[in-house]
């Protein structure tokens, strides 16, 4: 029971401390074709953070739909190394692709801060098993 | 400093979806060594589309003859995925080939309800890049080689969300790889 109880206060001790919601667009170059991302994260002050993401490939409309292997589910990072304005992040994405298959996708990710509350990121991953790359802009909203 | 980093940010993100250079070659080499099963290249990765497109490419060393001419019909197995959550005994889908009657014979090889089920589906030759298709349509697998006539075989019971575990080349059957045994595998869905 104590340890549980140090496991919570640590948790909302971290939670306690965050102060930024961030929101990013980008896209995404897989073996599979170009995707587009957008995510919502919860993010503490030394780059910690949790949220939500959702990409998709864009395809002609074949009668199937605009989407292609749509991918959705819960981001978890966490810093490597950082300085004033470039940081680096790993990123650990978990989801559902095309709605049925569960997928894990880690990767990693060079920030750069453009302005205090804005910047661009780029990065490396694992996706079906080849490297993916990633680019996205990313907005502190509060 | 400002300049320096607008600079490097703007450069990434162009070089990131830069099309001037042709695409990288992306076959990845599986060699089988002699007297083992599994091809040396082990990756953890599960299926996350509809369907498995591939090219592959055998060489001369999927020439192959066993002394015990029972086993030459053992089907050697190249890419496919388990089903559903399932273990791939249970529920899967791959293409297999063997060295038969002195040609390269491909197959659809699947588990459905723990049930083998094989369907010829081709002959291909050495050396030449064959395109694969593997997909999920509703209760049935079906499987593409080049622009040859499909082949379909059902599905077992299994659930529709989870983990769909990918299934890289293995040699046997019962027998291990006889000699070095190299494939090349381009996945391009």
């Amino acid at each position: 029971m104590k340890k549980i109880f140090v496991i919570l206060f640590s948790i909302l001790s971290t939670l306690a401390s965050a102060q930024d919601i961030v929101m990013s667009a980008g896209a995404e170059k897989t073996v599979t074709g170009n995707q587009y991302s957008g995510s919502v994260m919860y993010e503490t002050k030394k780059s910690w953070g949790a949220g939500a993401f959702y990409q998709t490939g864009l395809t002609p409309d074949n009668g199937e739909g605009y989407l292609k292997n749509p991918f959705y589910g819960i981001a978890l990072q966490a810093p490597i190394a950082r300085s004033q304005r470039i940081s680096f992040i790993g990123v650990l994405r978990t989801g559902l692709v095309n709605e049925k298959f569960l997928a894990v996708v880690p990767s990693l990710e060079t920030r750069i801060q453009i302005t205090p509350k804005a910047g661009v990121a780029v990065g490396a991953g694992l996706r079906s098993g080849y490297p993916s790359l990633s680019a996205k802009l990313f907005v502190r909203l509060f | 400093m400002k300049i320096l980093t607008n600079f490097l940010a703007t450069a990434l993100t162009l070089l990131l979806f830069a099309s001037c250079e042709p695409e990288a070659d992306l076959f990845r080499q599986f060699v089988i060594r002699q007297g083992e099963h599994y091809s040396t290249t082990h990756i953890v990765q599960s299926l996350q589309s509809n369907s498995l497109k591939f090219d592959a490419i055998f060489d001369a060393s999927a020439r192959y003859h066993f002394t015990e001419e029972g086993f030459q019909d053992s089907k050697n197995k190249l890419l496919g995925f388990s089903d559903c959550n399932s273990l791939h005994h249970e529920n899967s889908a791959r293409f297999a080939w063997q060295w038969f009657n002195d040609r390269l014979e491909i197959y659809a090889y699947c588990y459905v309800n723990s049930q083998r089920v094989e369907k010829f589906i081709g002959v291909v030759n050495i050396d030449e890049v064959n395109h694969y298709e593997l997909s999920i349509k509703g209760d049935h697998y079906i499987f593409h080689l080049n622009h040859q006539e499909p082949v379909s075989i059902e599905r077992g019971s299994v659930c529709q969300t989870g983990v769909y575990y990918m299934l890289w080349p293995y040699f046997g059957g019962t027998l291990p790889a006889p000699h070095n045994v190299t494939i090349q595998l381009n996945i391009n869905n």
